[in-house]
């Protein structure tokens, strides 16, 4: 066998030269990389972490302890910032954000949630200039659009936020803030049959966007269309305005931690038919605040939802006996007394929150609950028109009046009364618009019935309530 | 089966969550031989350029040495942060404007300490002298909040009202320098909340009436614990409470006793965290309205139906929510002309990060404006409770007034010792509703406080309009102008054919050329009562060719000219009547 350098054409030096090449590109490739790493910069920690809430001290120490592991981490340090933004520390979700920038200035979302930091501090210029130059860095970034318009949506410059919104909807078809943020334009430069249009195309991406109907009703006032504009303006108004979600501003929502937070949180999940998941948040936040009576409270209303309400009943306990001028405790325990079978209890709960708030609509309900659950139907309207004269304007009580008034009395005009006095207060409610159909189909108003599910199909198409109402209608 | 609703209510009960979101002028002119009468020449000030700064603090060396204050603290209860009114009245018609100065005292169950109003006597000079005690005017308990002022029982004397958390007080005026509490006797103690107040006429009858906003149903027993970023104890939202507490509208009887219409009126039908009020005929229909500014909730605008009924029409006259229906922390409200044609225009101060909020009047219908330099600009970083718009260069155009300070814990501390504490803002008016900003408000510096109620008034009466706030837990600011400067002006004092008060009047004014709008009424703002008279600044015009007035009772009189640079009693009937001066 022929050795290497027997072979015809290796020549020894050259290989070495070869070798060295190699090996020194490899060692300038370490050098570049060793110093263009990412810096190590100081962790931005909470300015003052004693005041803060123990839970919330407790996760951002975690997160903390997060990035020390991995300070060169841009992923980390954005879950830093996340985590600060999420707990309405923006000075050092600020930081966090910058940093992250810093280590990955690829990253448009780091640079955009610094430009939303200083926003949230009320530095709106600054902030404006930041999303601009973010836009023009990253033009084809569509969440930097949705922040630059309305920033400058917000600061009157109606030309910046019409580029902006132009754009977005041609980066993002689908989103219905490009259109929304169009018509928001064309209403301010006093061009309101201009907006419809654009405004109705939002609301046909997403029908529940209730700004984009807000700002309809207004450009149906404005020509004119004034029932039109009465009931866009009802059903939109009291919004509030989520911005354009992105891939980081889903995973907020895992890092709030204050006290009202989880209560927020754990009323959604109860909302969302989850009340078993409330509870585990709920126990979670009372370890950090184990005497936290909101917190206690939400969770033994959580506790009736899932069906315990023996131990709904003994954190109920606990409370009224620490505070027994304390109303919602009584209240949420004659609900649970109901629940496990003694409706007496259940009504001398309701009574006791009387005794202490005359007033208390939720307690005038709540005897409403225990007198039906005794099958006394007379005694529980007279208690759900007391919660009505207490609370006149929610839509709730009538419609639960009047599904009372339908369902167990057969007064289908005395339901018809309360259901469209609950339209009165809010036109836009899915559920009384269902029964209002409901019920004049049951009183022979077909033409009534088909109203009612037209306004139904334009406000919720996708709802329960639309798809049963237009099944219970005859075919034409 | 039976079908059992009970479930659904259930689905409401879930609802209920116990924890936290989170003056007369002098009368030295007579009035009977003239339309209008100068009451007292006042030569301008021979400044070649007006100098900067606007303001001069005047310290509590010219016995002004009021200060506000809460209780001891720390507790967190919802008065404390809305607490501290002014007002200007000239109570004992000496011709100067004297100030009235309402106090907290102490909420906290444990730590009763009753409410220190002050009454201040102007001396003139810039002096003033503490008259509390000889006046009578006296509350030993409650929590103050503000003020209005008004002469309800028409003997030409200015009356006072105080509202209060645990009971508002009305103070008659006696004419001899002293006060006697008739709260009881006219039936306007309002026990709840209170916050601002004015007195208007909206039956037209010529007698006073009442309008009360109150905040939240509150006591201490119903206190939480609420939290600001991170979870640092603070003060709660309002919402927290679930409580609105609905408005007070009391009728004037002319007998010296008022009687509770609101359910009759209407006003129950809607309401919301009441902060703010103004008044005026927002759709020129010829009937005084009501607009009430709510905390975090819609605001409601009640216009007036005749026969003692009013509507809200706020929602769809598009000035509930702003622009995208989302509802803003609504504080002091003022009712302006900004753009000088007539419409009554509503600007509104709010939270921080929300901005101050203008809805401009299109002819009956408002529009949340905003303009890059409109009075609304720059203003997301702060949280603005006393506001109003005065001419204080007298360029002829409105400036802008507005007292900050803040109700949460910030996430930027301007002063880490004063964490609620914030700088005023001040903008020069550049007229069609531009605005520039003023440095520190018009000072050499910047000032820090947390600014609560605010009255501006000429209390020398030299043409120059100064200003007062009242801070919470702090020293009232008292800020005489400079910056009135060699520019012309005119103030009016409004009266009925018979000599008493009026309010809710429009004012337009022609001079060389420049048609200029105001409406008299000094209750507005923020808790407090403004300068009674009706001030122009006029620029270089030094005569007013003509001035007309719409009385509240729909009557329009041409005044004619009138000399500049003095105050002016104006009195109803004693002008031309113009019946087409107005078009409404």
């Amino acid at each position: 066998m022929a050795s290497p350098e027997s072979l015809p054409g290796y020549d020894v030096p050259r290989r070495l030269r070869i070798l060295s090449a190699v090996f020194l590109l490899l060692v300038a490739a370490a050098v570049v990389q060793w110093i263009r790493r990412p810096p190590l910069l100081p962790i931005p920690t909470p300015r003052d972490a004693a005041a803060l809430d123990p839970q919330v001290r407790a996760h951002l120490e975690a997160v903390i302890d997060g990035v020390r592991q991995a300070p060169r981490s841009a992923m980390r340090r954005a879950t830093l910032g996340i985590a600060y933004a999420a707990n309405g520390l923006w000075n050092e979700a600020r930081q966090a954000f910058l940093d992250t920038a810093r280590i990955d200035p690829d990253e448009p979302l780091a640079r955009m949630y610094a430009a939303v930091a200083l926003e949230e501090l009320a530095e709106l210029p600054g902030a404006f200039r930041e999303f601009q130059a973010l836009t023009a860095q990253e033009p084809g970034f569509a969440p930097g659009w949705y922040r630059v318009g309305e920033c400058a949506l917000r600061t009157g410059d109606l030309g910046a936020a019409e580029s902006a919104f132009t754009r977005l909807s041609t980066l993002a078809p689908d989103e219905w803030r490009g259109p929304a943020g169009l018509g928001e334009v064309r209403l301010r430069q006093g061009r309101a049959a201009d907006a419809i249009p654009l405004l109705e195309k939002s609301l046909d991406l997403e029908t529940t966007a209730r700004p984009a109907r807000f700002l309809l009703g207004q450009a149906y006032r404005s020509v004119g269309r004034t029932n039109e504009a009465r009931i866009a303006l009802a059903v939109g108004a009291a919004s509030v305005r989520h911005p354009m979600s992105d891939d980081w501003s889903e995973l907020a929502h895992h890092h709030m931690k204050s006290i009202p937070d989880q209560l927020v949180k754990a009323e959604e999940l109860c909302g969302a038919g989850r009340p078993d998941l409330a509870v585990d948040l709920l126990g979670e936040a009372l370890k950090f605040h184990p005497d936290h009576p909101g917190l206690s409270h939400q969770q033994a209303m959580a506790l009736n939802q899932t069906g315990q309400a023996d131990k709904a009943l003994a954190v109920l306990d606990r409370l009224i006996t620490k505070d027994p001028k304390a109303i919602a405790p009584w209240i949420t325990r004659s609900y649970s007394q109901v629940l496990l079978g003694r409706n007496e209890q259940g009504l001398a709960d309701a009574r006791a929150a009387l005794s202490l708030a005359t007033n208390s609509s939720h307690a005038h309900i709540a005897a409403a609950n225990a007198w039906l659950a005794m099958e006394r139907d007379i005694e529980a309207v007279a208690a759900v028109r007391e919660a009505i004269r207490c609370d006149p304007r929610n839509p709730e009580i009538p419609l639960e009046l009047g599904n009372i008034l339908w369902r167990n009395l057969n007064d289908t005009n005395g339901a018809l009364a309360q259901v469209e006095r609950a339209i009165e207060i809010d036109p836009g409610q899915p559920r009384a618009l269902a029964m209002l159909g409901f019920l004049s189909l049951e009183s022979g108003n077909t033409n009534r019935a088909r109203a009612a599910a037209e306004q139904l199909g334009r406000l919720a198409p996708q709802s329960a309530e639309y798809r049963e109402l237009r099944a219970a209608l005859p075919q034409r | 089966m039976r079908p059992t609703p009970a479930p659904a209510l259930l689905a409401i009960a879930i609802a209920i969550t116990q924890g936290c979101s989170p003056n007369p002028v002098p009368s030295t002119g007579s009035a009977t031989n003239a339309a209008a009468s100068p009451s007292a020449p006042h030569p301008p000030v021979a400044t070649p350029t007006a100098p900067r700064p606007w303001f001069e603090p005047v310290g509590p060396g010219s016995g002004l040495d009021f200060r506000h204050h809460i209780g001891t603290g720390g507790r967190f209860y919802l008065p404390e942060m809305e607490s501290g009114g002014v007002g200007l009245v000239d109570f004992n018609r000496d011709g100067r404007l004297d100030v009235l100065c309402i106090d907290g005292g102490s909420v906290d169950p444990s730590q009763v300490r009753q409410p220190n109003h002050r009454l201040y006597r102007n001396d003139s000079a810039w002096r003033f002298t503490d008259v509390t005690a000889a006046s009578g005017l006296r509350v030993h308990s409650g929590f103050g909040m503000g003020c209005t002022i008004g002469d309800y029982d028409r003997d030409g004397w200015p009356d006072l009202y105080i509202t209060q958390y645990g009971g508002n007080h009305l103070f008659r005026n006696r004419g001899d320098g002293t006060f006697e509490d008739v709260t009881r006797h006219a039936g306007v103690g309002v026990d709840s909340l209170s916050t601002s107040a004015a007195f208007l006429d909206y039956d037209t009858d010529e007698h006073l009436d009442l309008i009360v906003v109150n905040y939240v149903r509150w006591t201490p027993e119903v206190e939480r614990e609420c939290f600001s970023s991170g979870g640092r104890r603070d003060y709660c939202s309002p919402l927290n409470y679930q409580a609105p507490a609905p408005p007070v509208l009391f009728h004037n009887r002319g007998d010296g006793t008022f009687e509770d219409v609101t359910r009759e009126a209407g006003l129950l039908s809607a309401f919301g965290n009441g902060l703010g009020v103004a008044t005026g005929d927002f759709d020129r229909d010829g009937r005084v309205d009501l607009f009430i500014a709510n905390d975090a909730m819609a605001n409601q605008l009640w216009l007036n139906q005749g026969q003692g009924r009013f509507r809200d029409d706020a929602p769809l006259r598009g000035c509930a929510l702003n622009a995208v229906g989302i509802p803003r922390a609504g504080m002091g409200v003022v009712a302006v002309d900004l753009l000088q044609r007539g419409w009554l225009d509503l600007f509104v101060t709010h939270l921080v990060g929300e901005g101050n909020g203008l809805f401009l009047n299109e002819r009956g219908i408002f529009t949340d404006w905003l303009v890059p330099d409109g009075p609304m600009a720059g203003s997301q970083p702060y949280t603005g409770f006393g506001v109003e718009f005065a001419d204080f260069d007298n360029d002829g155009r409105l400036d802008l007034y507005v007292a900050n300070g803040r109700v949460k814990l910030g996430l930027r501390e301007s002063d880490p010792r004063h964490p609620y504490a914030e700088p005023d803002t001040l903008k020069r008016g550049l007229g069609d509703g531009r605005f520039l900003d003023v440095p520190f408000a018009g000072l050499s510096r910047e000032d820090l406080g947390v600014g609560r109620g605010l009255a501006i008034g000429d209390l020398d009466n030299d043409g120059g309009l100064d200003v007062l706030v009242v801070r919470r837990d702090a020293p009232i600011l008292i800020l005489r102008n400079r910056v009135a400067g060699t520019h012309h002006w005119i103030a009016l004092q409004l009266e009925d054919v018979r000599g008493n008060e009026v309010r809710n009047a429009m004012v337009r004014i022609e001079a060389e050329g420049r048609v200029l709008w105001r409406q008299h009424q000094p209750n507005q703002g923020y808790a407090s009562s403004q300068d009674p008279r009706v001030h122009f600044g006029l620029g270089s015009a030094s005569r007013v060719g003509h001035v007309w007035i719409r009385w509240p009772d729909g009557q329009a009189e041409d005044f004619g000219s009138l000399p500049t640079d003095q105050i002016h009693t104006i009195r109803q009937g004693r002008g031309t009547a113009a019946p087409g001066a107005f078009g409404w």
